[in-house]
């Protein structure tokens, strides 16, 4: 007795092809999704309070990124200013500006403005600014071209695999200690190479890849 | 160590303890139950099953079917938990920065905190303003830089979330603006009468300035009447030398120049005040240098095993109601003319060898006396170390330093309460309706009283008894001070401002005398800008930047016995029959003061290894007589007041006497401590604190599980333990080292393959011969790691989370077993076995030695654990943070530099590997190499005798490497060739030849001596 119509087998066959086919476009996709700025929030703006520009600020008016981000060279923490710092200058300049509204309002009511994170790093993950910069990586490395972002947004991936390439090769990264803060560094002819710049910070590889390095 | 031969269950008696013992090979046996002695079936099933602790977790049975649906669905759903992205989380930069602080970096703060009214000198490390971490200050002249389990844990208490936080009037909610106008008409009234029916009561007090604050009231107010009830305390140390030597001092004494020490059940290691400073002078000669093969020896006396009977070379014990007969025995031994008494409880041969012993060190003996022993024994004592040339050498004698003494108690109080004298009861910082002993039936008196002000941390039993109710400041929100054992003034500085708008003492004080608010801060600076006008304002940042205000060490003083000490002595009268009850204060909750403290709830108790509550502890003789085992709850009467109680067989104990722990049995402590164990102040008698004869105690029939640790993490009987005595060391001091320690075989690679190494190599050693065994490391690593508090229930099926733990292993007759601890934290394998089974490589070997175990990899298999020879790893088997845990530890008290771990995660001790990173970091940012000492993990920190050292064992003159040079060094199961980074330093005891002579009985098998 014949059970199955006559064209099952056409279908099964469909299904079997269609099935592998699925999941090889699933895999693909998923390929495709985990290695696309959309996974990790890349070249994404938010809405922030005043819209800073670090274009502006780094660029036409070139101040240094230590001017506000104080605690960079000590500590884990770059740090973000204090609302007494933006006055500085913004109790001179463009003090009726609409734009800057809440950082007036923030002083007056003795209340901190309260920025969006931009660049994130999971909770298991403790990452030191300071012994960053002093060893030659550059705020550019890790933070791109912040010159050139009228709004901050997040340019590298920031994943696990973006750290590790430089903690198992750290020499393309390193620059001499006067261009840390250089946006768009380009080593001069006669700079010293990325090797000397391992010797010179006394960079050792050997554990840099240990868990514990960065997780603990 | 062997492990005993397994036999068929019998019922366990002493006698089969006996057998056990005599029938086993020969060397020491160090066991660390009865039950694992007796090997009873429960125990070998508790062994053997792979993870006990996991059996009881599934209430029902779950069938097959379900479990592989089970299975099968988090298989399916686990990549969907990666879905989710984390939330974004906000940047909330100051407004105005202040200027010292740089956000990311740990300050420290001087300050001191008190352990039974004395100040221990502690530092507070402060995150972005938050208090997270207490250690001991080293600048401190009474702890030396070490510090104690109350101490450390007193920064959990900070962020209670049950403590009081609002002024209350009669229990409704009210304002301090009010208190103070409710108290003008009563402050008006007490100006007319000279305070007539005013009485205040409070703690042992030892703060210059409250003491100052109080004088000023009772000089406003001459007829005020002030009263002190410390529940922990005794004032017989006092009275003793007022017999002894007709005026009022008291002891402090010299460890580090005591050769031989006698303690008359003086817990010196473990309660009595300064035990930190004692602790550490009495170690310093137990370290055995090989060119000096040298060291003191202890002798203990006691009624009850304590952490400083674990450390003597001999214990007798004594029942705490012959131990003045012993006294009594000792003196005239040692040629001073008093009444021996008739009774003796110590074998005569043995206290004859003893004195022999104490004269021979004329000069380097010490004698001393539990402060809750009678004044007489006191006195006793004060002769007999006069007879041995101690004063002014082991022993001095200072001014008193807590005022009180002379004060009336709560005794005193009821009486005037009775009288209808009191008008108006201040109690500030006391707790007298949980504490005051049961036959004072002090909540009915106190109701009478016309007008109760309570002032105090929490709302507690009191506090529902005031009328009005003041919430105190944390001492790590306040401005104050208070002085050492040794009188050193140490200043109590505020991290934080009061979360709950509390009121410091002086501020307290001060609304009452004067009627207004003032400012705390310049409360205290006002009252020392008075003592010290010149210096003040030269010095006052130098003290509060040290904790301490130089020369204010209390002025010893010159006594000499009076001519008729002996006629002050009150007749020796031989002790009654029958049952004793003792009182003590309990090692982890104090008088009760820490009960709702989660760290100390869970802090395993040192000889019980009890965690969340008290048992009456019994002998193992008298709990067989009863036919009790531990967890029976009987009943115990007492002066016709009766309480119920968990039984707990202690090896050691006497046979005549039961030891009860105060401290638990609360009402209205919170939330963690309401309701844990029994409340032994019931049974407790005004006139007699710490001992009451005619006990009786009868079975109830009910049983209780007790949350024990002692047989947690048991290895089987494996050979962990190694001690011999001192002839041993001499004669062969690389006893510890043993030929089976060799590996045979190996499941690794043979030579050890050395790559991939940096420049450092951590490792640890732990001398046996220091640890005294007191639990600082525990609430040490606690504090740093962000450990979870889990629980009874959870403890008691061996949840508990502790990366640390201090294994105590009896040794001997099950009667006066001989005492060992040994903390084990993780080894820190070379050939980690956990490292070779996890399937996700979550935990991985790091170039520097250390066993890293990296959470998020972590899926829950828990082969590590299974693995692991040392069974140092803790599984979260539930959510032990977050709001939906039973006891979740207060967010902000968290280490912001450790991850808090989450459930099905794994864990264990990282070496303190966020300090050793911050020690690299700083220095790969200046290119210098990292000093020997400048990392020091958390236990090692606390540790009150340096028992713990870390440090670069590739480096051969640090210290941890010399350390390990010693012969003494040993490798726990070093057999399995794991070749772990801590190892230990075998213990030597000192006893003594003649009194080792008289014990070696026909069973003497060279106990205590290593075999090779």
């Amino acid at each position: 007795m014949q059970v199955f119509p006559r064209g099952s087998n056409a279908v099964a066959t469909a299904f079997l092809i269609l099935l592998a086919g699925g999941i090889i476009a699933a895999i693909l996709l998923a390929i495709i999704l985990t290695s696309s700025h959309y996974a990790y929030d890349q070249n994404l703006t938010v809405e922030q309070p005043v819209p800073f520009s670090h274009k502006h600020h780094v660029s036409d008016d070139g101040i240094d990124c230590r001017y506000c981000h104080t605690s960079v060279m000590v500590s884990h923490f770059a740090g973000v200013p204090a609302t007494h710092v933006c006055m500085t200058c913004h109790s001179q300049l463009w003090t009726n500006a609409e734009m800057l509204a809440p950082v007036r309002e923030s002083l007056k009511k003795n209340e901190p403005l309260r920025w969006q994170r931009v660049t994130s790093l999971p909770d298991y993950v403790y990452f030191n600014h300071s012994v960053h910069v002093q060893n030659g990586v550059g705020c550019e490395s890790c933070h791109g071209r912040v010159d050139r972002m009228p709004l901050t947004e997040k340019r590298k991936p920031l994943t696990m695999q973006f750290c590790l390439a430089c903690h198992t090769n750290p020499a393309p990264q390193l620059r001499p200690p006067d261009e840390i803060t250089t946006m768009g560094y380009e080593p001069a002819a006669d700079a010293l190479s990325g090797q000397e710049l391992m010797a010179h910070y006394d960079i050792d590889t050997t554990g840099m890849t240990d868990c514990a390095t960065c997780h603990r | 160590m062997r492990r005993l031969k397994t036999t068929p269950d019998k019922p366990v008696t002493m006698d089969t303890l006996r057998e056990r013992l005599a029938a086993s090979d020969s060397g020491p046996q160090y066991w660390r139950s009865l039950d694992e002695l007796a090997d009873t079936e429960a125990f070998g099933d508790y062994l053997h099953s792979e993870f006990p602790r996991w059996a009881p977790i599934w209430q029902q049975a779950v069938d097959r079917r379900s479990v592989l649906k089970l299975m099968a669905a988090s298989m399916a759903l686990t990549g969907v938990t990666a879905c989710d992205r984390a939330p974004a989380g906000k940047i909330v930069p100051y407004v105005n920065m202040p200027e010292s602080v740089t956000l990311g970096q740990v300050s420290q703060y001087a300050t001191a905190a008190a352990v039974g009214g004395y100040a221990h000198g502690i530092l507070a490390e402060s995150r972005e303003g938050r208090p997270i971490k207490i250690e001991g200050n080293p600048d401190h002249p009474a702890t030396h830089g070490s510090c104690d389990v109350f101490s450390q844990a007193s920064v959990l208490s900070l962020y209670d979330p049950d403590r009081s936080d609002t002024v209350r009037r009669v229990g409704e909610i009210s304002t301090f603006p009010a208190f103070l106008i409710a108290l003008q008409a009563h402050r008006t009234q007490w100006d007319d009468s000279g305070g007539d029916g005013l009485c205040l009561l409070t703690g042992k007090l030892t703060s210059p300035s409250q003491i100052a604050a109080i004088e000023a009231m009772r000089q406003r107010w001459p007829a005020m009447r002030w009263f002190v009830h410390e529940p922990g305390d005794s004032a017989a140390p006092i009275a003793g030398a007022r017999m002894a030597f007709g005026r009022a001092v008291e002891p402090r004494y010299h460890f580090d120049k005591a050769q031989v020490v006698c303690s008359l059940d003086a817990d010196f290691l473990g309660l009595l005040p300064g035990y930190l400073h004692y602790a550490r002078d009495f170690v310093s000669l137990r370290r055995l240098r090989e060119e000096q093969p040298n060291m003191n020896r202890l002798y203990s006396i006691d009624a009850t095993p304590s952490i400083t009977s674990a450390a003597a070379d001999h214990r007798q014990r004594v029942p705490g109601d012959r131990l003045e007969g012993v006294a009594r025995a000792l003196a005239s031994e040692l040629g001073i003319a008093v009444d021996a008494g008739s009774e003796m409880a110590v074998d005569r041969q043995w206290l004859q060898a003893l004195a022999q012993d104490l004269q021979a060190h004329q000069g380097e003996a010490l004698v001393l006396a539990g402060p809750h022993l009678p004044p007489a024994v006191q006195a006793l004592v004060y002769a007999i170390n006069e007879a041995l040339q101690a004063p002014g050498r082991t022993v001095e004698y200072q001014e008193p330093v807590a005022v009180g003494h002379e004060a009336d108690g709560l005794a005193d109080l009821s009486k005037a309460i009775d009288a209808g004298q009191v008008d108006t009861l201040l109690m500030l910082d006391c707790n007298p309706v949980y504490t005051a002993a049961g036959d004072l039936d002090f909540p009915t008196r106190l109701q009478t009283v016309p007008l109760r002000i309570h002032w105090g941390l929490y709302f507690d039993e009191s506090a529902h008894y005031a009328h009005w109710h003041v919430p105190a400041t944390h001492a790590l929100e306040a401005w104050g001070d208070m002085r050492a054992f040794e009188g050193t003034a140490s200043l109590v500085q505020p991290l934080i401002t009061p979360l709950y708008h509390g009121r410091t003492a002086l501020q307290m004080l001060h609304a009452i005398t004067a009627g207004e608010e003032t400012d705390a801060r310049a409360l205290l600076r006002g009252f020392w800008r008075k003592q010290r006008p010149d210096t003040f304002d030269q010095q006052w940042t130098r003290w509060l930047q040290q904790g301490v205000v130089p020369d204010t060490a209390a002025a010893v003083v010159d006594v000499s016995m009076v001519e008729d000490w002996q006629t002050r002595l009150p007749e020796s009268q031989p002790p009654e029959e029958g049952l004793l009850l003792q009182f003590r204060v309990d090692p982890s909750v104090w008088d009760g003061h820490h009960a709702n403290n989660g760290w100390l709830q869970e802090l395993p108790k040192p000889l019980t290894k009890l965690t969340w509550g008290n048992a009456a502890l019994l002998s193992p003789a008298l709990a067989q007589k009863h036919k009790l085992r531990e967890g029976d709850v009987i009943r115990l009467t007492v002066a016709q007041r009766s309480l119920e109680a968990p039984v707990y067989v202690l090896p050691g104990q006497p046979d005549n006497a039961v030891t009860l722990n105060l401290g638990y049995g609360r009402s209205a402590a919170g939330q963690v401590g309401n309701g844990v164990g029994v409340n032994a102040y019931l049974l407790r008698s005004s006139a007699a604190p710490w001992l009451l004869p005619g006990l009786t105690i009868e079975a109830t029939g009910a049983h209780r599980q007790l949350a024990t640790t002692q047989n947690h993490r048991a290895t089987e009987g494996r050979d962990q333990i190694r001690v011999a005595d001192l002839a041993t060391f001499k004669d062969k001091p690389q006893f510890a080292q043993k030929d089976e320690d060799t590996p045979q075989e190996s499941l690794y690679p043979e030579p050890y393959v050395r790559n991939r190494l940096s420049a450092y190599q951590w490792g640890m050693s732990i001398d046996l011969n220091a640890c005294i065994g007191c639990n600082a490391c525990i609430t040490a690593c606690q504090s740093e790691n962000n450990i979870p508090i889990v629980g009874e229930a959870e403890v008691a099926r061996g949840h508990e989370m502790h990366w640390i733990r201090v294994d105590r292993y009896f040794e001997g007759q099950p009667e006066a077993p001989r005492l060992v601890f040994q903390p084990v934290p993780c080894m820190h394998c070379e050939n980690a076995p956990c490292e070779y089974v996890c399937p996700t490589g979550a935990t991985q070997h790091s170039a520097d030695g250390l066993n890293q175990m990296v959470y998020n990899r972590c899926i829950g298999t828990r082969d590590c654990s299974q693995n692991c020879p040392y069974k140092v790893r803790a599984f979260n088997w539930f959510l032990y943070n977050g709001p939906k845990a039973r006891h979740p530890t207060p967010p902000p008290v968290q280490n912001p530099s450790v991850t808090v771990r989450a459930r099905g995660v794994m864990e264990k001790c990282t070496y303190c590997v966020q300090r050793i990173q911050a020690a690299k970091i700083e220095h790969a940012k200046t290119d210098e190499p990292i000093r020997d000492g400048e990392i020091v993990t958390a236990c090692q920190q606390a540790c009150p005798t340096d028992a713990i050292v870390f440090g670069d064992i590739s480096d051969d003159t640090t210290q941890v490497a010399r350390t390990k040079r010693s012969p003494r060094n040993y490798a726990m199961l070093g057999n399995l060739n794991t070749r772990p980074r801590t190892t230990y330093l075998a213990a030597v005891r000192n006893p003594n030849p003649a009194i080792e002579e008289l014990e070696r009985g026909p069973q003497y098998r060279e106990m205590g001596h290593a075999t090779d």
